[in-house]
């Protein structure tokens, strides 16, 4: 799990398959041309130009052997698995509740920061969500299942 | 579309009867319930049309009415126009609401909404609290015979204030096109081109997201006539911008709109009329004591002289208000023709 | 010149003490929910809209005039310092706005930006006081032949963008238009790639795709670089200038904005007139016709002519989009329906009979744009020294506080978890992409000018029942025309040529 490496190719290859399926289901469903330009018109040129494009990607990338591995790093995967969490916990405590969470739990297992920042990041960004999002702009953001129990 | 015919004459006809007896019957309840419900913050009416549309000022109108005439306990009602997904995505969220919130939240529902609403997406009408119909309001086509000629039919010496010169035109191989907004006044376009006996490849038609744009359009050129309700057309037409040219309608419009000539008076043609119904519903969760307290809010809206001469009268609808019981009926059985006639499940 | 009489008129209007408050505060709440990433003017004017329903209609509009109009100031702000452009006008801000804050010139671009916006806009705000009902009309005049080929004309400011690659630029701006074709089509009312889906039925939401592409792919890089900026913290004590002298632009600064200003003040209020068109494209054009110019370093790579080119394009855009809504009642942009929305609230009948029926009213508005300018200006030159100070707090910290910004700004501007979902998917894709070389920037262009492209392109093609003829029988639509088949050919005949006399050394 330390360093995932994978091949450039890919990218083009999800690419000529969104591009089929959006060919496909745009001639199927809504067809290219009746007398005048349909629904299907317009995506279905566009997709024809990305699969054209991303076939000649693969072309160009397995034939001047540039496809060098992209590099992925377990810190940038971090981030990642931090927004997802703070997405799944907004189900459960609430999003106002994971965002502060997160930050406090970030800062001090990944960052190892000391506590004075932690606490004043934390009231700076408690002040901007409550003070600004939710009083002023009247956002109301989930609370969550918890949130649920109690109101 | 016959059976929507009949029912609309159905609703005629209950709502003279209506207009007549029902009032006492439908003032709330009053002490005998223990948690009447009265609005204690601002109340958020959800509109799936953009403003300045005829929803919009329909919306605007009732909110106004409520608020001048002390409904809402002081309360502010805001108007937001969510026109994402052509409305879908703002009557889902209705339909959706969460007890608590649903107390607050109302949506302008007419027909131009069920119908697509039904045709597109699982959203049915059951879903919602069905509260009041207010209004029955009619189509006319006008046109702007002083704007820039764009169109075929213009370019070819076409006179835009003239729809009986313009069928013949695209009887003879002139293309003709119609601008309006999607939901009834598509129904209609296709109801009048079955009825003068073209196709679309004669006489075609743009859709726009909203009647505003269809107009701005008109104003612009790019069509020859344009399909809206008198409410959103009558400052062009004050101002001499906008000319009506066909009334969409049994019998002729009367005031500034009463030379304008219905389709059997221009050619040997029977008249083209889809009326659309205005309403208002609400989320299915909303209480039973706040659907009492707004069907009773809107009952004395429908009563209010305002109401009459600021919007009825104005914008020439046809004054119409079934109460919550006929109301959730009435709806409920125009979906199941509508699906009935057209397959739907 | 009658219209200067009223103008006067109007700022007798506009300086009333309460005018003036109101004008302040506006400017002063707009620049904060415009610098919030997520709530852009749209949201902004719409959140607020409830605030004035308690003053009279000409001091509620002078108040969300002066709104609308720092809220564009403000967007700027997070393009620049974080790279999360809050707003779709501010996205070519972001293009040049981040890399030059990047090499220790924050102050100078946040200063720029704003400079350029208040330049922009009062040359904006002038054109519509000279001429204010002529313009709508003038709007009018295209058709939707002329719209498709400006838009058009916009769509080329992409292949600046696309890199060293053009086939991988090809493959992402086709990705962005055919994302932006997910939704209902409003041409024919009918679902369209949505996959029975009800939340993909409304389409892609433009702002938490934009705030998950750029801010939160952003992030997920950002993080490589923390130990880089630790040792620069420790080796240097890096001093990021905060005082007011030194984020003053220098002479030779104001030398380079000054033209890009100018011409992009000038194009951006027509582009705003135009129906539907707005502050986007308004700053996309502005931009793209600064490529056609001479920039002392090259667009994109932090280049101040590039911030001064997309801000003045897109406040006098904002300006211009003035001209329909008061002459004609009707909205050039989102922003503009709900100001209109307003307009009804208070019961006016915004319209053709407006300027006749309230002149006080419209000319109270147009004076008070003036006032709103300055005041923004005062005000955002102000802050500047306090915003930067952002860029002194650790990236190590920055982490966890910018993905806290995107999730709840895509919340706010969606209001349904959907937009988080949406801005998390796309930050994903948006990060893999960039590591696979694939400029982002290009797909959210293509995004936001497509489907305009596409309405005005199948609505050119009903009128004329499919003949190509429409895009050809006038000679305002030849020279458009011309003007786009220009952009278009000049780099490939210079990249043929280039070969040609390469070959010709060999």
């Amino acid at each position: 799990m330390e360093k995932k490496s994978h091949v450039q190719v890919v990218i083009p290859v999800v690419t000529a398959i969104i591009s089929l399926i959006f060919i496909g289901t745009g001639l199927v469903s809504y067809g290219f041309w009746d007398q005048q330009p349909t629904p299907g018109f317009f995506p279905i040129i566009i997709a024809v130009v990305l699969l054209a494009a991303s076939i000649l990607c693969i072309v160009q990338l397995l034939r001047s052997g540039d496809d060098k591995p992209v590099k992925y790093t377990k810190a940038e995967l971090m981030v990642i698995l931090g927004g997802g969490a703070v997405i799944v916990g907004t189900y459960l405590i609430g999003l106002v509740a994971s965002c502060l969470l997160f930050i406090i739990a970030w800062l001090r297992i990944v960052e190892r920061a000391p506590w004075k920042a932690v606490i004043v990041i934390e009231v700076v960004m408690a002040a901007i969500i409550l003070g600004v999002f939710v009083t002023w702009l009247q956002v109301r953001f989930p609370v969550g299942l918890l949130g649920e129990m109690f109101l | 579309m016959k059976k929507l015919m009949a029912l609309t004459l159905a609703l005629l006809m209950t709502m003279s009867l209506a207009a007549c007896g029902n009032k006492p019957a439908d003032t709330p309840a009053e002490d005998g319930d223990s948690a009447a419900f009265v609005p204690e913050k601002n109340i958020n009416w959800i509109c799936t049309s953009s403003a300045g549309g005829g929803s919009d000022i329909f919306t605007r109108k009732i909110a106004d009415i409520m608020k001048n005439e002390n409904l809402v306990n002081g309360q502010n009602i805001i108007p937001d126009n969510k026109t994402d997904g052509s409305g879908e995505i703002g009557r889902n969220l209705v339909a959706t609401m969460k007890a608590g919130d649903a107390d607050y939240t109302l949506l302008t529902f007419n027909s131009g909404d069920l119908i697509p609403m039904v045709t597109n997406t699982k959203n049915r009408a059951a879903n919602f609290r069905i509260l009041a119909i207010m209004a029955v309001d009619k189509q006319l086509l006008f046109s702007c015979p002083t704007s820039d000629m764009k169109t075929d039919y213009a370019k070819n010496g076409g006179d835009q204030s003239d729809f009986a010169a313009a069928i013949e035109a695209a009887k003879n191989g002139t293309f003709v096109v119609i601008g309006g907004s999607k939901g009834d006044d598509l129904t209609t376009y296709k109801k009048l081109l079955d009825e003068v006996g073209l196709t679309e490849q004669q006489m075609g038609y743009i859709t726009y997201d909203s009647t505003g744009d269809a107009i701005t359009s008109a104003l612009g050129g790019n069509v020859d006539f344009v399909i809206s309700k008198p409410a959103a057309a009558s400052q062009y037409v004050e101002s001499g911008d906008l000319k009506g040219v066909l009334a969409l309608a049994e019998e002729r419009y009367v005031g500034n709109l009463a030379d304008v000539p219905t389709l059997s008076e221009i050619g040997d043609y029977n008249n083209v009329e889809v009326p659309v119904w205005r309403g208002v519903a609400a989320p299915a969760s909303m209480s039973d004591a706040a659907v009492e307290f707004w069907s009773a809010a809107l009952d004395a809206v429908a009563d209010s002289d305002a109401w009459h001469t600021e919007y009825l009268e104005k914008n020439q609808l046809i004054d119409q208000h079934l109460s919550t019981a006929e109301a959730t009926t009435y709806v409920t059985d125009y979906e199941a023709a509508y699906m009935a006639e057209h397959d739907l499940k | 010149m009658e219209n200067f009489a009223s103008l006067i008129q109007g700022f007798s209007v506009a300086l009333a003490p309460e005018n003036v408050f109101v004008c302040l505060l506006g400017a002063v709440l707009g620049l904060v929910v415009g610098a919030m990433p997520g709530i852009g003017s749209l949201a902004g004017v719409a959140l607020l809209l409830p605030l004035t329903y308690k003053f009279n209609p000409t001091t509620a509009i002078i108040m969300l005039g002066a709104l609308y109009y720092s809220n564009m100031y403000g967007g700027s702000f997070s393009a620049i310092l974080l790279n999360i452009p809050g707003d779709s006008p501010a996205i070519t801000t972001a293009l040049d706005g981040y890399p030059m804050a990047k090499h220790g010139r924050p102050g100078p671009a946040l200063v720029a930006a704003n400079v350029a916006s208040f330049i922009g806009g009062t040359i904006g705000i002038l054109i519509l006081t000279l001429t204010a009902s002529g313009l709508a009309s003038l709007g009018l005049k295209f058709g939707y032949a002329e719209m498709t080929l400006v838009l058009l004309i916009a769509m080329t400011s992409i292949s600046w963008l696309i890199g060293e690659n053009p086939v991988k630029g090809i493959i992402i701006t086709m990705l962005g238009i055919l994302v932006a074709s997910i939704g209902m089509d409003t041409l024919s009312g009918a679902p369209r790639y949505e996959f029975g889906n009800m939340y993909l039925l409304g389409g892609v939401p433009f702002t938490p795709f934009i705030i998950g592409c750029v801010g939160f792919a952003q992030v997920i890089k950002l993080i490589n670089e923390r130990e880089a900026d630790e040792q620069k913290r420790q080796s240097e004590e890096r001093k990021v200038k905060l005082s007011i002298r030194e984020s003053m632009l220098t002479g030779h600064d104001f030398k380079r904005i000054l033209p890009p200003v100018l011409r992009s003040g000038v194009l951006g209020t027509f582009v705003g007139v135009l129906p539907g068109s707005g502050a986007t494209t308004g700053s996309m054009v502005g931009y793209a016709m600064q490529k056609k110019f001479k920039s002392e370093q090259p667009l994109g790579t932090g280049a101040i002519e590039g911030i001064a080119a997309s801000e003045a394009a897109n406040n006098a855009a904002a300006a211009g989009a003035f001209a329909p809504l008061l002459a004609l009642g009707i909205p050039g942009s989102g922003t503009g329906a709900v100001l209109l929305g307003g307009l009804m609230m208070w019961g006016l009948n915004p319209g053709p009979l407006l300027f006749d029926t309230n002149p006080e009213f419209c000319w109270g508005l147009i004076s008070s744009l003036y006032v709103a300018n300055v005041f923004t200006l005062l005000v955002a030159i102000l802050v500047i020294p306090f915003l930067i100070k952002i860029l002194s707090v650790p990236v190590k910290y920055m982490i966890p506080i910018i993905v806290c910004v995107c999730i709840v700004g895509a919340y706010s501007t969606s209001q349904s978890m959907y937009g988080v979902i949406v801005m998390f998917i796309s930050g994903i894709v948006g990060y893999l992409l960039e590591k696979n070389g694939f400029p982002t920037a290009p797909m959210l262009l293509a995004f936001v000018l497509a489907p305009m492209l596409e309405k005005n392109m199948r609505k050119a093609f009903i009128a004329s029942q499919g003949s190509l003829k429409v895009f050809v029988d006038s000679p305002l639509k030849l020279v458009l025309l011309a003007i786009f088949l220009v952009l278009v050919l000049t780099p490939v005949v210079k990249a043929i040529r280039k070969k040609l006399s390469a070959k010709k050394a060999a």
